[in-house]
């Protein structure tokens, strides 16, 4: 008993608890607090804010509102990071990702192209470019529903009765009741197939114009059609497309920005790969581990 | 049907117009005469009032075919979307839905099998600043060093090494004060700017609308009340201002604020917005309160300020339909369709039953003619959309060519099996396969551009579809009679004799019963028709709410009729699951009919809308199971009836 009040080893233990409780009682007790500093910048951009938002300034007790805010969120933002909460965080991850990516895409899309790009690219993609087929017509519709049996027969008569005519005669009358619009005036060939199907349009687009023809089948029944006029697809000049070249141009100067600036940055790593015997899928990931 | 003497100098002007293409007023007065020759004189005259029109164009400005579009679709700018691994950008989803193939954020490439008419990108695109185009070369930029080096770096083609080196100078903290963006300002260009660019840019008047909109994400609790704001104004109008938020101070989580923001953007800047509201399935609740909303009484104010600025409701959606409960409507075989009835929207919390009256489009119609009958006004006076909230970039709703709701959930094995979400404490769970190929908005605007669609919204001439892009016509009136069915121009009849979808019939003429003319035409890729149903909904001598579904025209018709229960036999099905095949061998490709209200009380409020249902075809999950050789799980749904739900027109009585 008396003797490991003799051992040197509880001294210096209590002598160090001493000195840490002294120390605890007479040093400073916290570390000090670090600061927020709320700029003139930072109060007039919360006010920026606010006015784009409501399209009017806040009033003084707005301002205060945002102000508190600004702190709050700024106390969380700081403590947050301290914790590393970022760190794993996919939603947080995938935004700074998106961000840079802006940046890069901001810095290739500064210059605007030239004729001569737009000519060259469009030199590249005439097919893309064509204007679409325009056609106008009008048609007289057999219901598949009404007709049965009969439909192909009856559209054969309709049609000879249609080209044989004189003007005494109202087409329509002839044809079904529909939904469909009976008339068409130089609409593109794609809105034609969006309402009658692809093979009726394709269909239509080739007949001869001027002269009843048909029938021509839809998923609805038969159609018996008159064209009237048709522009065939045809390549575009520059003026006509230049919107839409400019568009596509910009677009991929954007992405070829992006792809630069990840290449670029990428420079900067090594990276090891140490799961699945460090082979990296098949993908653009692949061609560019170092 | 008549068949009414034609004027001979139809077909003359038809040859001779169209031959000589430049013609077109000659075209025009054909139309007129057409239009003249199929009614008779009378009719004629009320259709087209007597008036000598020079512009031949100008008696005929009804909208001749509905624009389909998506007013609902996040791409990667969302925070979630791109969390959950999206890719596309706005103009992306814009190339997208003009048609062209694009590469999903999965890497697939996908087209749709027809382009879309407009589309609304609605990210929650908020608080997103990021670096400001200091390369564009402003003056203040041009007279700094730094400034002008950056500038010459990127016009000499280096532009990702003046990026690297802007982040390194930022980094470092060297950056220039003279170029130093402050946050909130100007310098900051923000996601915004570039959603709005991306609509300037692919808006095509005439052919294809892009909307500029944006989705206000009100969610507090999980309760899922969020709203799509859409601007009929471009840039310079929607610029100036930025998308509302949630948070506090400077948003807010209630609908009624939002409402307010809507008021001052129309009153600062002469513009117009509107607020769609989500489906409210997945609200537990609180999407039609009745009593009390956000901690405020549902009093007249709320009612106005909801009828004014939620013109539209967005019933169906790839998170499940909201037209009706199979618990609301027991007498309804077809409300129990896409349901998602579990809970909340991150399952946070079950669902109860008595939650889902405030939550389906049918009873929140209905309830509306209860508070009209209280406070004078109807807050639930909502036509009805259809849209995607895809969160891909990708408006890709047709059963076998869907693209998910999340970039996860495109196209692969693993989707037909997977959880979507489960909370093991409320129980709430979601499978992949549940997720809904839905849907689309369907507008009858008398052009394609933002100002047409958007009257035609506010008009609530509208109706939704699951994804089918079926021809829905509903007109309501006094005087339909049954031949009116059989005229060769419905619409021209129909808009003669009354009102369309999303109108109003009041004091009904003595001994008078409301009448409707209903058409639908199947998609011209798509299915034939099963029936067309009315829905009937009104408040009854003791107030209390009534719903009645009618079947009023089908297909087949000759081989069924109804049984002595009133119910029409089922259309029977062509589907072949394992090939995820059918043919259009039963059904209709056209339906039409005039229908009277057999039960009308010229005192008592009412509503009615069309319903249209095609005949069965393979849902998604059989075109999965097919195309990756998976077994589906069981209980996994695998045919479906697409549909459309028109906007009601609504009867108020007389004073």
């Amino acid at each position: 008993m008396r003797r490991w009040l003799k051992e040197p080893l509880l001294h210096f233990l209590l002598l160090g608890l001493a000195i840490f409780g002294a120390y605890r009682l007479l040093g400073p007790d916290e570390p000090p607090p670090s600061s927020i500093v709320v700029t003139e910048g930072i109060i007039n951009g919360q006010i920026e804010s606010f006015s784009r938002t409501w399209l009017r300034p806040p009033t003084p007790q707005e301002v205060n509102e945002l102000i508190r805010e600004y702190v709050r969120e700024e106390v969380y933002y700081r403590e947050g990071m301290a914790l590393a909460l970022d760190r794993d965080d996919t939603v947080i991850r995938r935004r700074l990702k998106q961000k840079l990516e802006f940046v890069a895409e901001a810095a290739g899309i500064a210059a605007e192209p030239t004729d001569e790009d737009l000519r060259a690219y469009l030199e590249q993609r005439r097919d893309a470019y064509q204007t679409d087929a325009r056609l106008s017509f009008v048609h007289v519709f057999l219901s598949a529903e009404r007709h049965g049996d009969a439909l192909e027969q009856d559209a054969a008569r309709v049609l000879g009765t249609l080209q044989s005519s004189n003007e005494a005669m109202d087409p329509a009358a002839l044809g079904d009741p529909t939904l469909l619009e009976r008339q068409f005036e130089d609409v593109p060939l794609r809105d034609v197939a969006a309402q009658f199907g692809d093979e009726f349009a394709d269909r239509v687009a080739e007949v001869p114009v001027g002269r009843w023809q048909g029938p021509i089948e839809s998923s609805y029944g038969m159609h018996l059609v008159l064209v009237g006029a048709r522009k065939d697809r045809r390549a575009p000049e520059l003026a006509e497309v230049r919107d839409a070249l400019r568009r596509d141009w910009l677009n991929e100067r954007r992405i070829a920005a992006n792809e630069a600036y990840y290449q670029s940055l990428l420079q900067r790593y090594t990276v090891t790969i140490e799961g699945r015997g460090g082979k990296v899928l098949d993908g653009p990931a692949g061609g560019t581990v170092q | 049907m008549k068949h009414v003497p034609i004027s001979t100098r139809v077909i003359v002007f038809a040859v001779a117009a169209m031959a000589a293409a430049a013609s077109t007023a000659a075209v025009a007065a054909d139309s007129q005469v057409g239009v003249a020759g199929a009614l008779d004189k009378q009719s004629a005259e009320k259709a087209f009032p007597a008036q000598k029109l020079y512009s031949p164009y100008a008696g005929r400005n009804f909208p001749t075919r509905p624009y389909f579009g998506d007013t609902h679709l996040h791409t990667s700018f969302s925070m979630d979307a791109g969390a959950f691994g999206a890719r596309l950008t706005p103009r992306d989803a814009y190339v997208f839905a003009k048609g062209n193939e694009v590469k999903s954020s999965s890497g697939q490439p996908v087209k749709l099998s027809r382009p879309l008419d407009f589309l609304v990108v609605a990210d929650h695109s908020d608080g997103m600043g990021f670096f400001p185009l200091i390369i564009g070369g402003s003056p203040e930029i041009l007279a700094d060093p730094q400034g002008r080096k950056w500038h010459e770096m990127v016009l000499g083609g280096e532009g990702a090494a003046a990026a690297i080196d802007i982040i390194q100078s930022f980094g470092k903290g060297t950056i220039s004060k003279a170029i130093m963006p402050v946050p909130g300002t100007r310098a900051y260009q923000s996601a915004w700017d570039e959603t709005i660019k991306a609509a300037e840019e692919a808006n095509d008047p005439g052919r294809f609308t892009a909307f500029i909109g944006y989705e206000w994400t009100s969610n507090t609790g999980g309760n899922n009340l969020h709203r799509n704001v859409i601007f009929r104004d471009g840039a310079t109008k929607a610029g100036v201002t930025v998308p509302y938020t949630t948070m506090q101070p400077l948003g807010s989580d209630n609908p009624a604020d939002l409402w307010k923001w809507m008021a001052g953007f129309e009153e600062k800047t002469g513009g117009n917005v509107l607020a769609i509201a989500h489906n409210g399935n997945l609200s537990n609740g609180r999407m039609f309160p009745t009593v009390e909303a956000v901690g405020k009484p549902v009093d007249r104010a709320y009612a106005e300020n909801r009828a004014k600025w939620e013109r539209l409701y967005e019933v169906t959606q790839t998170k499940g339909d909201g037209e009706a409960h199979p618990y609301l409507s027991p007498n309804d075989e077809f409300a129990n369709f896409e349901t998602w009835d579990k809970g909340n929207l991150d399952g946070s919390a079950a669902k109860t039953k008595d939650m889902l009256e405030f939550e389906y489009a049918r009873s929140a119609l209905k309830n509306g003619l209860m508070l009209e009958q209280k406070l004078a006004v109807n807050p639930y006076k909502f036509g009805l959309v259809g849209s995607s909230d895809a969160h891909t970039g990708l408006a890709a709703m047709e059963e076998d060519n869907f693209f998910g709701k999340t970039a996860p959930q495109e196209p692969s094995p693993e989707r037909m099996t997977a959880k979507f979400f489960d909370n093991p404490q409320t129980g709430v769970k979601i499978m992949d396969w549940e997720v809904s190929a839905s849907g689309y908005a369907a507008v009858w605007a008398t052009d394609n551009t933002r100002e047409a669609l958007f009257d035609a919204m506010e008009r609530r001439e509208t109706y939704a579809t699951t994804g089918t892009r079926v021809i829905v016509r509903f007109f309501g009136g006094w005087e339909f009679e049954p031949q009116d069915a059989g005229n060769r121009l419905p619409a021209a009849i129909g808009y003669g004799k009354g009102v369309p979808m999303g109108g109003d019939l009041s004091a009904a003429p003595s001994g008078k019963s409301p009448t409707f003319l209903v058409a639908a035409l199947k998609d011209p890729l798509g299915a034939n028709l099963d029936r067309i149903q009315i829905v009937k909904g009104w408040l009854d001598a003791k107030g209390a709410v009534q719903e009645k579904v009618y079947d009023v025209v089908w297909g087949d018709a000759d081989k069924r009729a109804p049984g002595a229960d009133g119910k029409l036999p089922p259309v029977g099905s062509t589907v072949d699951v394992a090939n995820a095949t059918w043919t259009n061998t039963i059904g209709d490709p056209e339906l039409i009919t005039v229908w009277i209200d057999p039960s009308f009380d010229p005192k008592q409020r009412a509503f009615y809308y069309a319903r249209v249902l095609e005949i069965p075809t393979p849902r998604w999950t059989a075109y999965d199971a097919k195309r990756f050789g998976i077994q589906p799980l069981p209980g996994t749904t695998l045919t479906l009836q697409e549909r459309a739900y028109t906007s009601p027109i609504w009867y108020t009585p007389g004073r």
